[in-house]
């Protein structure tokens, strides 16, 4: 009973590795003392609902690793605990709707929108870019920007792609440069 | 008035926590017990309240976690906490503020 009551409180639990892993050591640890003590001892009724359990935790636990996902699974965000140049050095922002699409930025950001030093995302701005419509120094997307762009649409100094429009060099189905 | 309690209590709390290991090393449930026996069962810490405050204050290095196999207890290998000695000095640093702030709060309300 007790593995199974353990296996629902995680299901519920949303924090970083670290932390996820000290509260399942320490919940294995204090169920078997709970039922050294007390042999009638029984983890639904004396420490209720596994999901009510978990939200005690997620209301008390601070920390820099900050995983937020809905019920349905989709929106997830991670931020690093570490950061460089007043970002995080990865920021993870993603499941947004159309209509609200959810932005990352970070020395490393993944999103639907992502800004970063590196950035992929259904839209990315970075100096490395990667995304369904991307803009950067080096630029990868279905439709791309950048000083080297690569994609289905190219457009930059240096362009590949199924149209690539060049200032500089073009190399494509179709290529046009630019002057 | 519930949020107040609840802060303050978490506040408070945490130098009850480091008092109880200051005095010695205990596991999560002897701490909960003793916790719930010292206060003559006024305060009864819940185990998502208790928890999140060891992991911060070993995360702050003023506690810190061992494993050890009790030879009178059940027979399995415990984690245990202890205090550090900057934890040490910060439950005296604490204990202090607590009395200076509780006197003045006090002086406040019975004046």
């Amino acid at each position: 009973m007790n593995e199974k009551y353990i296996k629902e409180v995680m299901k519920y639990i949303n924090v970083s590795r670290k932390n996820k892993k000290r509260i399942k050591e320490d919940l294995e640890q204090r169920l078997q003392d709970a039922l050294f003590d007390n042999p009638y001892f029984n983890p639904y009724t004396d420490l209720g609902a596994p999901k009510e359990y978990a939200e005690e935790f997620m209301d008390n636990i601070e920390e820099s690793h900050i995983f937020i996902q809905s019920s349905t699974g989709k929106p997830y965000e991670y931020i690093s605990a570490r950061s460089l140049f007043g970002l995080p050095v990865v920021h993870i922002n993603t499941g947004g709707s159309n209509r609200r699409p959810r932005t990352a930025k970070g020395i490393i950001a993944i999103g639907d929108i992502a800004q970063g030093f590196v950035a992929i995302g259904g839209i990315s701005f970075g100096l490395v870019s990667l995304g369904g419509i991307s803009f950067g120094l080096v630029s990868i997307g279905g439709i791309a920007f950048g000083l080297a762009a690569i994609g289905g649409v190219s457009i930059g100094l240096v362009a590949v792609g199924g149209i690539a429009y060049a200032l500089s060099h073009a190399f494509g189905g179709i290529m046009n440069i630019l002057k | 008035m519930e949020n107040f309690k609840k802060q303050f209590y978490k506040g408070v709390l945490e130098l009850g926590i480091l008092k109880l290991l200051y005095e010695k090393d205990h596991y999560g449930y002897s701490l909960m017990s003793e916790i719930k026996e010292r206060s003559e069962h006024k305060l009864q810490v819940k185990d998502g309240t208790l928890y999140p405050i060891l992991y911060r204050l070993e995360d702050q290095k003023l506690i810190e976690n061992y494993w050890e196999t009790s030879e009178t207890g059940r027979g399995k290998p415990r984690k245990y906490y202890r205090i550090t000695e900057n934890g040490k000095e910060r439950y005296l640093q604490m204990l202090s503020d607590f009395h200076e702030v509780n006197k003045g709060i006090m002086s406040i309300i019975e004046s």
